[in-house]
């Protein structure tokens, strides 16, 4: 019983720091594919921006920069590359795409102007050893002063644990968009708790139009916009999470 | 993070009034897919290239619309145009350059001493973090090819052919933006090398920005009639001045690029590069003379045939005129539609949300007055479809504009568009039986694509004369389901794909319209077990309504539905079939209460509504959707408050904004929201019709709601706690072996929904202080107050 009521007291206490949530440890506006004037951020407030368009078809790569203006005065900017795989074309991993994505990957990854670098690769349970390759790849081939972020679907993180095989600094599981489990996952995070992995407590991504009421703290929370941002929605969302 | 998220962005808003301004070529939210603004699957999508105009969608993106208004005045599309008009142009896909220029990577290596590099960059740097394309695949690929046909014809050891390969590789060192400086060629050098090199150095010139310097060099390769890169000469040369009359923009640069492209046109038909002139010229005569080239665009766009350019045309005609003094007809049409006729109100992005509120409201007023004026004036149809997709049914013109749209013939292009909108701005006065007879006319027709069908279908149902046509009429077919490529649907182009699951019948085909949903939630409980026991309905979506009303019974305490309920879940619902048995064969009192709520404990995402309720699948323990603090009357209590759920919230990723506070009642929502049609169609209202058997029941409705308090939450509590009465009756019955399970499905409560009182810490003390030896306790580590 001693037992017990200590993990009982631990589970208290954890409790109340759910009620009281530490700050988060950053704010970072993702600015996707549209123009985007984030110039009236607050400062502090980081930008994370794709800088980077893949596609793979088969053993093939089509891959662009950015090509709609980003403006912003962001001290910390991270370069996003997003890689997709045609669904219309099996996927045909092989060492040699292997390596030139790595190197696509980084040639957009490392733009000038940004000093981190942040993967967006949803993939497939039968492609995840392409992702995995791929941060592998490119965390090898970064210098340690740049860190790598990735972003993952929440059920990556929450039923799964091939993550921990990722090679990333930072796992950013997004909390939106859900599929099956969603709702029992956003009703976790609502009444305090958190996500199984672990590796994905330092990072979270929330979307301007998947409201959640409650969310972990002490962590980045990157904030996605299915819509260029406004100057009105920048001040809302630096107002709610008060970096 | 002290307010909640909800409040920073009202994304779809239904309200007309609080409408969220709408960005002109921005998709609508996600799902449910029974509509689809970018033109549904595969054979919807042909048909509407044939001439199948269907219901006009405001929120479709503009090119559609642009087919739309086509299709409206009689002038076909095509397969040919429409395809790539049906997605985003143009120019901002992926191209293959980079796997072109892995290609030349590659093959470098067979120069003798030289290791195949990394791929050069394609896209050289441009202002505030843009890539600009600057070398193609075309380029990469005539290099590779190059080096081929020299490494063969001279060998691999050649050092004639490494100072060709030093010379290509400068060249493509510029297409990045960082170029190297071209080496010095030997003046020993071969002709052919020489020849190569020249053009290697307009190539550079070229990437690297120095266009007027390119263009010189190429027009020099073409007095040369020994090089064998003469005969590109005239396509480089007017390429060369095109991109620098664009980076100039000065008038000299512009007339002599244009003067290059009038040659290049007008050169033999065999000339390299030829095909190009035509798009070549449109570049520059944007350029050089806006306003002729919008009216040739116009013109061309208003041809009997599209040619297969029309959307990068399309794109063009939409850049410029918005940047002309005044639209052409076409684009005032599509603007109009999108509440955004020339003159109306901008919304600013920095206002609060009641101005934007205002900004909104008042440009959907401006374009209305614009879209009654041009409909007089030209008695288009394409007008009067305008007006009444922005007219609400209280607008003092929406008769006279429902009238003009009866006067429209079924065979006119324009019919389908006319009648949906004048059954919306009707159906509240219009007898029913008329509406009725309207709409099964159209319901018969074989030509509906499936998102007319469902929009009918939503309309047809308000006049339901029955709860079997209802039913019928609730049904909407799914569109564009996820993970099927095949269905052919446009939308991903636009939109990710997320979309509700467990609201669709077994096969995932069809499911409830959004519209429908929130009339049965608005349904008293003996209207909705007679739906439940009617076998036309998928048996997942009786599920459904079995469930809500059975939740709904239990928190009235009504004992003959909750038998009659429990009866049919005992075989609806397998895994609960012993639970619901036992609630079936007992008798009213606490050990009746118990075993229901016992099974309100085992059961997440239960809901009095279809709307906050999450189906339960598979296992109890992989069920989803969290628990509701259900609080309860004493008998014969009429003090409830519980309401039915805010009308936004049956839209895609709809919610309530609650900040700032704001009138979210059915009495505020029901006369300005549009849940049919989901704004899709237009800015104007459609306030819903009850059905005529419904009507009679609302009162009984609102009664049945008046005997249900609304959930516990922080700042509000009417009545008793559930919870607590199952902790109580749990405590006092330590033999029963429901009991240890019923406090651990109490901890779990608390930590997936939401309680008060401590009761997650009080259940784990009961637990483990009555229950030690259970496997329930041995399951139960922690609470989560």
């Amino acid at each position: 019983m001693g037992l017990l009521i200590i993990v009982a007291l631990v589970s208290a206490l954890a409790s109340a720091g759910q009620a009281a949530p530490e700050p988060p440890r950053a704010l970072v506006l993702w600015a996707w594919e549209r123009p985007e004037d984030l110039t009236r951020a607050a400062p502090g407030v980081e930008v994370a921006a794709v800088t980077g368009f893949i596609q793979i078809e088969g053993d093939q790569i089509q891959a662009r920069g950015r090509r709609f203006p980003l403006l912003t005065d962001a001290v910390r900017r991270t370069a996003v590359v997003h890689v997709q795989i045609d669904p219309k074309t099996p996927l045909k991993w092989t060492p040699a795409l292997r390596a030139r994505l790595a190197a696509t990957v980084l040639s957009y990854g490392r733009a000038p102007g940004f000093s981190a670098m942040q993967i967006d690769f949803e993939v497939p349970a039968s492609q995840r050893q392409a992702l995995l390759d791929l941060v592998s790849d490119v965390r090898a081939a970064l210098p340690a002063s740049e860190p790598l972020s990735m972003n993952a679907l929440a059920s990556w993180c929450e039923t799964e644990d091939w993550l921990a095989a990722a090679k990333a600094d930072e796992i950013v599981p997004m909390v939106f968009r859900l599929g099956e489990g969603g709702a029992k996952l956003k009703a976790k995070l609502e009444a305090g708790g958190d996500f199984a992995n672990p590796r994905c407590r330092s990072a979270i991504g929330l979307s301007t139009d998947t409201p959640l009421k409650r969310w972990p703290g002490g962590r980045r929370i990157y904030v996605f916009n299915p819509r260029s941002w406004t100057t009105g929605e920048i001040a809302r969302v630096t107002e709610d999470i008060h970096p | 993070m002290k307010k909640p998220f909800a409040t920073v962005l009202a994304l779809a808003s239904l309200i007309t009034p609080l409408a969220t301004p709408v960005i002109a070529c921005g998709p609508p939210p996600e799902g449910p897919a029974y509509i689809d603004v970018f033109g549904g699957e595969t054979a919807d999508l042909n048909a509407f290239y044939d001439g199948r105009v269907g219901v006009v969608t405001a929120q479709s993106p503009r090119a559609r619309l642009f087919m739309a208004w086509r299709l409206l005045h009689h002038l076909p599309v095509g397969a040919t145009a429409g395809g790539p008009l049906s997605v985003p142009c143009c120019g901002d896909g992926p191209s293959g350059a980079w796997d072109a220029a892995s290609a030349w990577a590659q093959a470098r290596g067979q120069v003798s001493g030289v290791t195949a590099g990394s791929a050069p960059d394609s896209e050289r740097p441009g202002a505030n973090y843009t890539s600009i394309p600057n070398c193609f695949a075309a380029a990469f690929n005539l290099a590779t090819q190059t080096l081929g046909e020299r490494v063969k014809a001279y060998g691999a050891g050649s050092p004639w052919v490494k100072a060709w390969l030093d010379g290509q590789d400068a060249v493509f060192s510029a297409c990045g933006g960082k170029a190297t400086p071209m080496p010095a060629l030997d003046p020993g050098a071969p002709a052919w090398l020489k020849a190569d090199r020249a053009y290697q150095e307009a190539a550079y010139a070229l990437y690297a920005g120095q266009n007027a310097d390119a263009a010189k060099d190429f027009a020099a390769i073409g007095r040369d009639a020994a090089s064998p890169w003469a005969p590109m000469s005239p396509y480089l040369t007017a390429r060369a001045l095109l991109r620098q009359a664009i980076a100039t923009k000065t008038a000299g640069d512009a007339t002599a690029a244009e003067a290059a492209i009038r040659a290049l046109a007008n050169a033999p038909a065999t000339t390299f590069g030829q095909g190009e002139a035509p798009a070549m010229a449109k570049t520059i005569g944007v350029r050089v003379d806006p306003a002729r080239a919008l009216a040739t665009y116009d013109a061309e766009l208003t041809r009997p045939t599209l040619n297969a350019d029309a959307a990068t045309d399309f794109r063009d005609y939409v850049d410029l005129n918005a940047k002309a003094a005044r639209p052409t007809e076409i684009m005032d049409w599509i603007w109009t539609l999108k509440s955004q006729a020339p003159g109306a109100t901008k919304v600013a992005d920095d206002a609060d949300v009641a101005a934007q509120a205002a900004q909104t409201k008042a440009a959907q007023a401006f374009s209305l007055v614009h879209a009654k004026q041009r409909w007089g004036a030209t008695h288009d149809p394409a007008w009067l479809l305008a007006a009444m997709s922005l007219a609400d049914p209280t607008d003092p013109d929406a008769p006279s504009l429902a009238a003009a749209a009866a006067e429209v013939a079924p065979s006119d292009p324009a019919y389908l568009s006319a009648t949906y909108q004048r059954v919306r701005l009707t159906i509240a006065a219009a007898p029913a039986a008329d509406t009725r007879t309207l709409l099964d006319q159209v319901l018969a027709r074989g030509d509906l694509s499936t998102t007319d069908r469902n929009l009918f279908l939503g309309e047809r149902m308000q006049v339901a004369a029955s709860l079997a046509a209802f039913d019928r009429d609730a049904l909407r077919a799914r569109l564009c389901a996820d993970d099927n490529d095949k269905s052919g649907c446009v939308r991903s182009s636009y939109t990710e794909q997320a979309e509700a699951s467990g609201v669709y019948d077994a096969a995932n085909k069809t499911g409830f319209g959004p519209d429908a949903r929130a009339l049965i939630d608005r349904m008293p409980l003996a209207t909705r077990m007679a739906m439940v026991k009617d076998q036309s309905l998928p048996a997942t979506l009786r599920l459904d309504l079995a469930l809500t009303s059975w939740t709904r019974a239990v928190l009235m305490q009504d004992n003959p539905s909750i038998d009659a309920l429990s009866v049919s879940l005992k075989s609806m619902l397998p895994q609960l079939s012993a639970e619901f048995a036992r609630v079936a064969s007992t008798a009213p009192g606490p050990d009746k209460r118990f075993a229901e709520f016992f099974i309100l404990a085992k059961s997440p995402g239960m809901s009095t509504d279809l709307q906050g309720y999450t189906r339960p699948d598979g296992s109890i323990a992989s069920w989803q959707g969290a628990w509701y603090d259900w609080m309860i009357l004493p008998a014969g209590s009429t003090k409830g408050d519980s309401a039915p759920p805010c009308l936004l919230e049956y839209a895609p990723d709809g919610y309530c904004q609650s900040d700032p506070p704001r009138d979210v009642s059915d009495t505020a929502l029901w006369p300005t929201s549009d849940i049919v049609c989901l704004t899709y169609c237009g800015a104007g209202a459609f306030p819903m019709r009850r059905p005529d058997f419904m009507a009679a029941t609302l009162n009984q409705a609102n009664a049945e709601r008046a005997r249900v308090p609304a959930p516990y939450d922080d700042t509000h509590k009417l009545g008793a706690s559930v919870w607590a009465e199952v902790l109580t009756y749990a405590k006092a019955h330590p033999k029963d072996a429901r009991s240890p399970e019923a406090l651990y499905w109490l901890v779990h409560v608390t930590r997936y929904g939401h309680s008060h009182d401590h009761l997650s810490h009080q259940a784990f003390d009961i637990l483990h202080q009555q229950f030690p030896s259970s496997p329930w306790t041995a399951k139960t580590k922690y609470y989560f107050d």
